[in-house]
């Protein structure tokens, strides 16, 4: 009874794949088992019939007259010859002459091989260093990607640093603007005013100017509702000028007669001596020429000091 | 019919010719039954042994199609291929004296002698790895679409080869991929698990069930 075991150590031999510790073992049981000797030869029977799965090839046309030159020089040289063959001394002598010969064959053919196993070897190196060649391409170019992926990579870094670099640059400045103006909180000029004769003392007016920013605000309350093709203008009187500085039309709720705007004036203002609103012909005058409804006395200066609770 | 090569010289077309008549598996496929091959390969090792050159001509016209073909598909190498192919024929025509026909056939000693030389080439040459991983699937002689026709397949449907390689298509892949391996890449069993990344057991258990399977298969005509 052959088990699995050996059957599979006899499927192995077929190929020639014992380890020499499986050859051992396999070998003395096949010196035992007649059966096992029978399988292990249909195993090898099968093997060799994968020979037929290769790919079909045809021998070359000189590879049999080859194998027959090969064999004729051997015979020549003295090798195994016929089984009974005699040879008679007398025909030593051209024995000897093909002999001579043979040897020589053989001395040329030996060469020719060497030569044709040589041309084998070069060609086998020309494989391997083109490959080589080949696998160093294909190193560089994997290479030449990654650097070009990370240089891509840099620019777009490179990209967004610049425009993280322009985003603080206007947060400094908005951050210096607000710093200034924050720290020139103490020379705005602020004025409150006051009706003047015929308009309705009930009016409340305020103007805040920032010399820094060169921007005031103006609130207004009750003011007297516009006459018609009328309106109210800003000004503010700056020593340095010899006529009142525009600090434009003022817009009216015509509902509320109140005033929230913030103003510029079309000169630069370097110091205050009173804010008006005279009433002047539609969309405005460069100087004044209505008569002044609101006037302030000079501004004073807001006063940083915490108020006491 | 003749079907001797044309390039033959004289001597060798005639018995290649005769050959063809006693035992046509390679030519046309008319096959005498296999014990008969068997017997009649042995009997041209015999007459190899007492120096009939014919003889060895013959076997020659036998055995050279599926021994070179063989020894391309292990090596790779048209020039290895004859080299190898060559030194096997003078073997069996200098060892023809030693055949014993109770250990196996002529044609399974041959290709013995054959696949030991040209893995040994391979072995010598370290380069079993490279040419390994050049075989593509289709080369792996299964691909019954991609493969180029068997000569022997030209000749009829009938001829061994043709049957051999139905029967190992028949096979599981994973079966037929450790057979490849075992037979035309020459490697150990350790390679062989290594290459196909399975366990050593399992590969054994292929290589066992997988070459059970095709002697069951291919007997009758070996």
């Amino acid at each position: 009874m052959i088990d699995e075991h050996q059957e599979e150590l006899a499927a192995l031999s077929a190929l020639d794949l014992l380890e020499p510790g499986e050859r051992a073992a396999f070998e003395s049981g096949l010196d035992r088992d007649p059966a096992l000797r029978a399988q292990a030869r249909e195993l090898r029977e099968a093997a060799a019939a994968l020979a037929f799965t290769a790919p079909a090839a045809e021998p070359p046309p000189e590879l049999a007259d080859r194998i027959l030159a090969s064999v004729a020089t051997r015979e020549a040289r003295g090798g195994r010859r016929p089984a009974g063959r005699l040879i008679s001394f007398p025909s030593l002598l051209p024995w000897a002459i093909a002999a001579g010969l043979a040897l020589c064959s053989a001395w040329t053919a030996r060469l020719y091989l060497n030569s044709r196993s040589e041309a084998a070897m070069l060609r086998d190196q020309q494989v391997l260093a083109g490959l080589e060649l080949r696998s160093v391409r294909n190193q560089l170019e994997a290479e030449r990607i990654v650097n070009q992926r990370e240089l891509t990579d840099t620019r777009q870094d490179l990209a967004a640093a610049g425009r993280r670099l322009s985003e603080l640059h206007q947060e400094i400045a908005d951050f210096t603007r607000a710093q200034k103006a924050s720290g020139s909180l103490a020379s705005y000029n602020i004025a409150d005013l006051a009706s003047t004769p015929g308009v309705p003392s009930q009016t409340l007016a305020v103007a805040v100017w920032c010399p820094s920013m060169q921007e005031g605000i103006l609130a207004v309350s009750n003011l007297p509702r516009l006459p018609a093709g009328k309106d109210y203008q800003l000004w503010v009187i700056d020593p340095h000028y010899p006529a009142p500085v525009s600090g434009g039309v003022i817009s009216v709720n015509a509902t509320t007669g109140e005033v929230y705007v913030t103003f510029r004036t079309v000169q630069p203002i370097r110091s205050i001596a009173k804010f008006a609103v005279s009433l002047e012909r539609k969309g405005g005058a460069p100087e004044p020429q209505g008569p002044i409804v609101l006037l302030s006395d000079s501004p004073r200066q807001p006063s940083l000091q915490k108020p006491e609770t | 019919m003749s079907i001797a090569p044309s390039y033959l010289p004289g001597a060798w077309a005639a018995a290649v010719a005769a050959a063809a008549e006693v035992r046509p598996m390679t030519a046309t496929g008319e096959g005498a039954p296999a014990d008969e091959r068997a017997i009649a390969d042995a009997r041209l090792l015999r007459r190899m042994a007492a120096g009939d050159r014919d003889a060895l001509a013959e076997l020659y016209g036998r055995f050279s199609r599926p021994l070179y073909a063989t020894a391309l598909q292990i090596l790779r190498d048209a020039a290895e291929a004859q080299d190898v192919t060559h030194d096997v024929f003078i073997a069996l025509w200098e060892k023809s004296a030693v055949f014993e026909s109770e250990r196996g056939t002529a044609f399974s000693w041959a290709v013995t002698l054959l696949r030991n030389r040209a893995i040994d080439r391979i072995r010598t040459r370290q380069r079993r790895s490279r040419l390994l991983d050049e075989a593509a699937p289709a080369d792996l002689g299964y691909d019954e679409a991609a493969a180029p026709p068997a000569a022997d397949d030209r000749a009829s449907s009938r001829d061994d080869a043709r049957a051999v390689r139905a029967a190992v298509a028949t096979l599981p892949a994973d079966q037929r991929r450790a057979l490849h391996l075992a037979f035309f890449g020459g490697l150990t069993q350790q390679e062989i698990a290594s290459q196909l990344n399975e366990p050593l057991g399992t590969i054994k258990a292929r290589i066992r069930r997988g070459l059970h399977k095709l002697r069951d298969t291919v007997a009758h005509r070996l």
